[in-house]
């Protein structure tokens, strides 16, 4: 291992990634496998076994079609972990082109950073209402509009890193080195874009899974009888006087999740800097 | 001792756990009486900003802490003063000036009125604009009324220093702590400063703390002098004394290392021109779609040749162009016109793509050694980036890199390390290794010792005085500083206003300089009385 590369090893030492990646781990272990923890079939209904509180039989109760609230919790999992990685992946990947491009090339830059702004503008509760009013709810429509609105955001701050970044002597070292561009962007400038882009994604991804939510909650997101949070929520919200398990078991998880996800990204972000590395790890110096 | 308006005995600061040295300041002791001025000189890491903050009460929290000894102003003791008699004092009994005053000035306010909140903190009765416009007036501020209505960024660097500098006596302070002031200024600003410093020091009667690297300003403004290492004083005296008979090693090896103002000998001219500039001049412009364009005149019309083996210097204040002059021979940016000849082949004119052969026989060295290196690239990847974009294979690079980086005097091991690893020297001497790598036939050095230490300075120097003769480089070496190109250059280019004033043999113009703002500059050298004095200068050209 040459000093001073973070590595995995490092990484694990910053209490925050190994206290926000284990909650998460177990998060993925349990929707991984929802079959296995959960007794009962998420989407079964069983009407005499309708709001019945938690007991030894339902660990987090029924729901008022009888369904098992714990089954649906581990299988909504499932879902809302999916959403928030793959939304968050989507956004930073079309954000950073976009911000590399933009950032570098300047004759681009005017085009490119006033689509952004036009993106921006758009509500993304409206686009996502639009887009499953146009394409039918499905988990793609879902995902595309949640991530579509994430892109400027991700877009302007690659931007900024670039234009930073540019203008450091080390870039013009590497330009007077004869460093073709399209290299000097991916080798000397994209790795400075990483921390915050790690920060960045994991914001995204919270917020991806709780947008599912929301959407689920208003109507706009997955059909009602599939298991989700959101779904879950929104069923409970009639009778959360008589049985307030239904919302508070999967606003439970939703929470934990996106703590989980926030607290591992501050620590990676601490982690994957070299400079930073040596404060939390024992990387030998000299 | 009565008349010590600061008496620090014994001062102990500790480092947090973990540092390279436990204490950041180590038994302290030194008094500064009414109207003098002490110097702290050392080179980084000394201590000497941390005595600073001790004795305003700014280290910070949590991380240092005086640990033993006293600090006393005009006899009250400050190491157990309440931070709001602390407050008090601050501003009002002691007050202190920084490096940088564009940072230590807030932008969004007028400076008057800045210097007048000074006023209004300490409950100062009184007609206040009256009094901030008279102080404006003794720093020497032209037309108070309307500098006191000017934000910082309107102001020059000198001015904003002076600005600090009302600000810092408004309430007539007795102890004065002034930080690096003049590091971050033009030469001949800084000697108006430190003139200016010295006169306000009779006219305020105030002790003042200087705290310094640079011998130079020591042998200027000093009346006695604390020389520090690594948190300890190494030795202390008057300057005089400390000047001219330095009793320890470290002051002797200090002193020795300032580049004396004595220019190096001629040489006799040979080698074949590999740079000739005709009239390059690079225009930029400023506004656009919504405001009026404005042309600004970088650099204008500037001719210059270069031998092989030879160090031609540009030398200027800054805003002169030198550096300019420097990137556009480099390519890095695009000169608006004129001829920038590379053997015979025109270079000026090439687009991008055409620049690979230039990029090979130019190389650059920069001024910041902790930004001109990839930190998340180990110093081996950025030292074969270039020969590898030449087609050279890897493991031919970096048996080549390590020989390099032996040659600039660091072990070969170095190439599998990170550049915050390394010392700013350090890191000085692996970049002059990633440019030889290319085997250029120019290298040029904008301010590439500027940032370095005094002693380090002075090896980074020879290193490059060395790698010249044997690599038979020619070398154009951007500098404010005319010792350093005393000690360097063959010929001297003066540059000012973009474009070049005088150009000559450096033992010519330092025994002639022609220009009059030539001799302006030699006039503003720090301590040039006690370091080659005009005199002998002549003698020796």
């Amino acid at each position: 291992m040459r000093a001073g590369a973070p590595s995995f090893g490092t990484m694990l030492r910053h209490p925050g990634v190994w206290a926000g990646g284990g909650m998460l781990a177990l998060l993925v272990v349990m929707a991984a496998a929802a079959p296995l923890f959960a007794a009962y079939d998420p989407i079964e209904i069983v009407p005499r076994m309708r709001l019945k509180g938690p007991s030894a039989d339902h660990l987090l109760g029924t729901d008022a079609s009888g369904r098992d609230v714990w089954a649906r919790v581990a299988y909504g999992a499932r879902v809302s972990l999916f959403i928030g990685v793959t939304a968050a992946f989507l956004a930073l990947t079309a954000g950073t082109l976009i911000g590399l491009v933009s950032g570098y090339v300047r004759v681009l830059d005017g085009v490119l950073m006033r689509v952004m702004d036009g993106v921006m503008a758009i509500p993304g509760i409206l686009l996502a209402i639009a887009l499953v009013s146009l394409q039918g709810a499905s988990l793609l429509t879902v995902i595309v509009a949640i991530f579509i609105p994430e892109i400027p955001r991700v877009a302007r701050l690659v931007r900024s890193i670039v234009l930073s970044i540019r203008e450091e002597p080390y870039v013009e070292a590497a330009i007077g080195l004869g460093t073709p561009t399209r290299v000097i962007l991916f080798r000397h400038i994209l790795p400075n874009t990483f921390p915050a882009l790690i920060v960045q994604g994991t914001y995204i991804a919270a917020s991806a899974i709780l947008i599912e939510a929301l959407l689920s909650f208003i109507g706009a997101g997955l059909s009602p009888e599939t298991p989700t949070w959101g779904n879950t929520i929104a069923e409970g919200r009639d009778v959360f006087q008589r049985a307030p398990w239904i919302i508070l078991a999967p606003g439970a998880f939703l929470a934990v999740t996106v703590l989980a996800i926030n607290v591992m990204g501050d620590g990676l972000r601490d982690t994957l800097d070299p400079r930073l590395a040596k404060r939390v790890g024992g990387v030998a110096q000299q | 001792m009565t008349d010590a308006v600061l008496s620090i005995e014994r001062l102990s600061v500790s480092l947090p756990r973990g540092g390279d040295r436990p204490f950041a300041v180590k038994d302290l002791s030194l008094d500064v009486r009414r109207g003098e001025v002490v110097c702290i000189v050392g080179e980084s890491g000394s201590g000497k900003s941390v005595t600073a903050a001790a004795v305003m009460g700014l280290l910070p929290e949590g991380q240092l802490r005086i640990t033993e000894g006293s600090v006393r102003l005009v006899g009250e003791e400050l190491t157990r003063a309440s931070r709001a008699r602390m407050r008090a004092l601050r501003g009002s009994r002691m007050s202190m000036i920084f490096q940088e005053p564009m940072t230590a000035l807030n932008p969004v306010h007028p400076v008057g009125e800045q210097i007048e909140e000074v006023l209004r903190c300490h409950a100062w009765s009184g007609d206040a604009r009256k009094r901030v416009l008279d102080l404006m007036a003794d720093v020497r501020l032209p037309e108070p009324e309307k500098i006191y209505h000017a934000y910082p960024h309107q102001l020059s660097g000198g001015q904003r220093q002076r600005v600090m500098i009302a600000m810092a006596l408004i309430l007539e302070p007795v102890l004065l702590i002034a930080d690096e002031p003049t590091t971050a200024l033009d030469v001949t600003t800084q000697a108006q400063i430190l003139a200016l410093l010295k006169d306000l020091r009779v006219d305020h009667g105030a002790g003042v703390l200087f705290i310094t690297h640079d011998f130079g300003v020591v042998a200027d403004i000093a009346e006695r002098v604390v020389v520090m290492k690594d948190g300890l004083v190494v030795e202390t005296g008057s300057a005089e004394e400390v000047l001219r008979h330095p009793r320890e090693d470290y002051t002797k090896m200090l002193i020795a290392a300032v580049p004396k103002l004595v220019p190096r000998p001629v040489r006799p001219r040979g080698g074949k021109r590999v740079l000739e500039t005709v009239g390059v001049s690079k225009h930029f412009s400023e506004g656009g779609l919504l405001q009026p364009r404005r042309e600004v005149r970088a650099v204008e019309k500037v001719d210059l040749t270069l031998q092989r083996g030879e160090t031609l210097g540009i030398v200027g204040e800054s805003g002169s162009g030198k550096s300019t002059v420097a990137r556009c021979v480099a390519r890095l940016i695009d000169p608006s016109s004129g001829a920038i000849l590379i053997e015979s082949d025109d270079v000026a004119g090439l687009p991008r793509d055409k620049l690979r052969d230039v990029r090979r026989r130019v190389q650059m060295i920069f001024q910041d050694p902790y930004r001109s290196l990839n930190p998340r690239r180990t110093v081996g990847q950025s030292i074969v980036e270039g020969p590898m974009n030449y087609g050279m294979a890897r493991g031919n690079a970096l048996k080549r890199a390590r020989e390099l980086v032996e040659t600039v005097g660091i072990a070969g091991s170095a190439l599998d390390r990170y550049p915050h690893q390394f010392s700013g020297g350090q890191r000085q001497r692996l970049c002059i290794a990633r440019a030889l790598a290319m085997e250029p036939e120019i290298l040029i050095a904008d301010e590439a010792v500027s940032a370095l230490d005094v002693s380090v300075q002075a090896q980074v120097l020879t290193l490059l005085e060395d790698i010249r003769d044997r690599f038979n480089l020619a070398m154009l070496f951007i500098t404010h500083d005319l010792r350093v190109a005393a000690r360097l250059c063959d010929r001297i280019a003066v540059m000012q206003r973009g474009r070049v004033v005088e150009t000559g043999a450096t033992a010519q113009i330092f025994a002639e300089p022609r220009h009059e703002y030539t001799r302006a500059l030699f006039a503003a050298i720090p301590g040039r009385h006690r370091w080659g004095a005009a005199a002998d200068v002549r003698s020796i050209a």
